[in-house]
């Protein structure tokens, strides 16, 4: 017997996972649409001019998709946070690698597609709905307002924005969501809370090290682009700009755009093998 | 089946085992007894691979159960004394959990359903406590796995339950189980356990098998000042005292788990004694 993975297995898992779970995943879902119409009914009500431009479309996808991502993943190995819970989900003959690729798939691989269909129902409701208003009452078509009925497609970018924008938004987007998955099996309470102070006190430690520490052994100067860079500031003879090689800048772009989540999955699979039920 | 060796294990602030040992044999069903806090459920989380020792090893059907390898999570199963069940019918139950136990049997299941009286209509949440606890039993004792640990089953359960609790647990023990139940109420376990293991402060204080005690020591009502005097263990009681003696003619009394559990716990070197001979 595969101790790692075994898809039958898995699939058993999985199966049993949904079948327990979804009940509150639906409930979820509807409650998402929910929030999207009273959002975009705010904004109706609100703004005088146009409310679902394509900006406010793509934020609000974006925004929401974040915000309820880490949330939803913040929960996914909620039944470790109890004892009698944890018993029940550490003792399923299912192997740390299968109950970790389930909380992926729910949390991050379905929840996406689930997310972003839900977005699509709404705001294609709300954005007809407000072209037919538009059409009888002549509201929100003024020129200025840059009125559009547009259903806006949130992978695509404008091409002023580049065109792989809305990926590195995805993957970071991915990225702090898989934070959140190893927040959920890191902490026993108030895992979204601890998390995000956890993420808070990362980020600002390596800003401190970045501006504090490392200027300590660098002649005066800054980075640029973000890292790639160090313009040493020289006032009488000219700066002077230190570029890391090409290959090593393309090596460390591509790890920190696509490694995060990876890292935090294997991060959350050795502290899900290693968690202990003390309660 | 079961070897646990040199185990220490600790909380944070409190060390529970310093070197404790004890095996565990197939084809029997063994009472895990002791005072509250003394370590009897840690002892199963240890042997469940939920909590991880500090230093000694722990052995369970071959495998490290810190490891939490399916192939040992599929012949072990844990009824713990606070146990969470999800939302759903038995049957889904059934259908969703059972095909990860490979030694699962749907007919046993339902025969211990129906000795429990449980009904089948309500989902698992609309149960009370004792009727998901009895479905939870139901379902660990039909997964036949060859290590059964219990942690206080019987906590939760009305009079009826209790006995029809007896009842299926003395049905289901064959020569490939090991189970271990843990409690505190020693009357419950009465004619049930054949082994029993007190722990007191982290340390086995007593680990007998029930014919070796009931061998070796009497247990019955005394009227006999003489001999209630120089009872190992002896209780006053309504009518007569209830006293632990030497077994000096080989005829076998009925065990009173109370009063024996009592008797090492307070007077422990008068029973050892009888055992060290």
């Amino acid at each position: 017997m595969n101790s790692f993975f075994d898809f039958n297995r898995w699939v058993l898992y999985t199966s049993k996972h949904w079948n327990e779970n979804k009940k509150k995943y639906l409930l979820s879902l509807g409650a998402i649409g929910g929030l999207l119409i009273l959002w975009y009914s705010f904004l109706i009500l609100i703004t005088r001019d146009n409310p679902m431009g394509e900006n406010i479309q793509m934020v609000t996808y974006y925004v929401g998709f974040n915000l309820i991502g880490c949330l939803f993943a913040s929960l996914m190995f909620a039944d470790l946070n109890e004892g009698a819970s944890a018993i029940h989900f550490l003792m399923l003959p299912a192997s740390a690698f299968e109950k970790l690729l389930t909380g992926i798939l729910f949390s991050l691989v379905l929840f996406f597609v689930s997310y972003t269909l839900v977005y699509y129902v709404v705001d294609y409701a709300i954005v007809k709905w407000i072209s037919t208003i538009a059409a009888e009452t002549g509201h929100y078509t003024k020129a200025d307002y840059g009125f559009t009925s547009k259903v806006v497609n949130v992978f695509v970018a404008p091409p002023d924005m580049g065109e792989n924008l809305y990926l590195y938004i995805m993957l970071a987007c991915i990225g702090v969501q898989s934070m959140y998955l190893l927040g959920s099996v890191y902490f026993v309470k108030y895992n979204f809370i601890k998390t995000m102070v956890s993420v808070l006190v990362i980020f600002l430690a390596f800003v401190f090290f970045v501006h504090k520490v490392i200027s300590l052994f660098m002649p005066y100067g800054a980075f640029f682009e973000p890292f790639s860079v160090y313009r040493v500031f020289n006032g009488d003879k000219g700066d002077l700009a230190i570029r890391l090689p090409e290959w090593l800048n393309s090596i460390c772009l591509f790890l920190f755009k696509y490694s995060l989540a990876p890292v935090m999955w294997v991060a959350t699979y050795f502290r899900l093998k290693e968690k202990e039920v003390n309660a | 089946m079961i070897q646990i060796q040199n185990l220490h294990f600790g909380y944070r602030r409190k060390k529970v085992f310093t070197g404790l040992n004890l095996q565990l044999q197939p084809g029997h069903i063994y009472g895990l007894l002791g005072k509250n806090g003394t370590g009897k459920s840690t002892l199963l989380k240890n042997m469940a691979g939920l909590l991880f020792p500090d230093e000694g090893s722990v052995n369970v059907l071959g495998f490290a159960p810190e490891k939490r390898q399916p192939a040992f999570l599929q012949d072990i199963f844990m009824v713990p004394e606070e146990f969470f069940l999800p939302d759903i019918p038995i049957e889904h139950l059934v259908k969703y959990h059972a095909p990860f136990y490979p030694k699962f049997n749907d007919d046993q299941f339902n025969r211990y359903i129906t000795e429990f009286d449980i009904p089948r209509s309500n989902t698992l949440q609309k149960m009370s406590y004792g009727q998901k606890k009895k479905v939870l039993i139901s379902f660990g004792l039909a997964c036949n796995t060859s290590v059964l640990l219990m942690d206080e089953p019987t906590n939760g359960l009305d009079i009826m339950s209790k006995s029809q609790f007896r009842k299926v647990m003395a049905g289901c023990i064959d020569e490939t189980k090991c189970i271990v139940i843990s409690t505190h109420q020693v009357k419950d376990l009465e004619n049930l356990i054949d082994r029993i293991t007190i722990i007191d402060e982290g340390k086995i204080l007593f680990d007998q098998t029930v014919e070796n005690i009931t061998r070796k020591l009497s247990f019955h009502i005394s009227f006999d000042n003489e001999e209630i005097k120089q009872a190992l263990h002896r209780e006053a009681s309504l009518r007569g005292s209830a006293v632990i003696t030497r077994n000096v003619t080989g005829e076998e009394s009925k065990l009173d788990l109370e009063l024996l559990y009592k008797a090492i716990i307070l007077n422990g070197n008068a029973i050892h004694s009888v055992f060290n001979a």
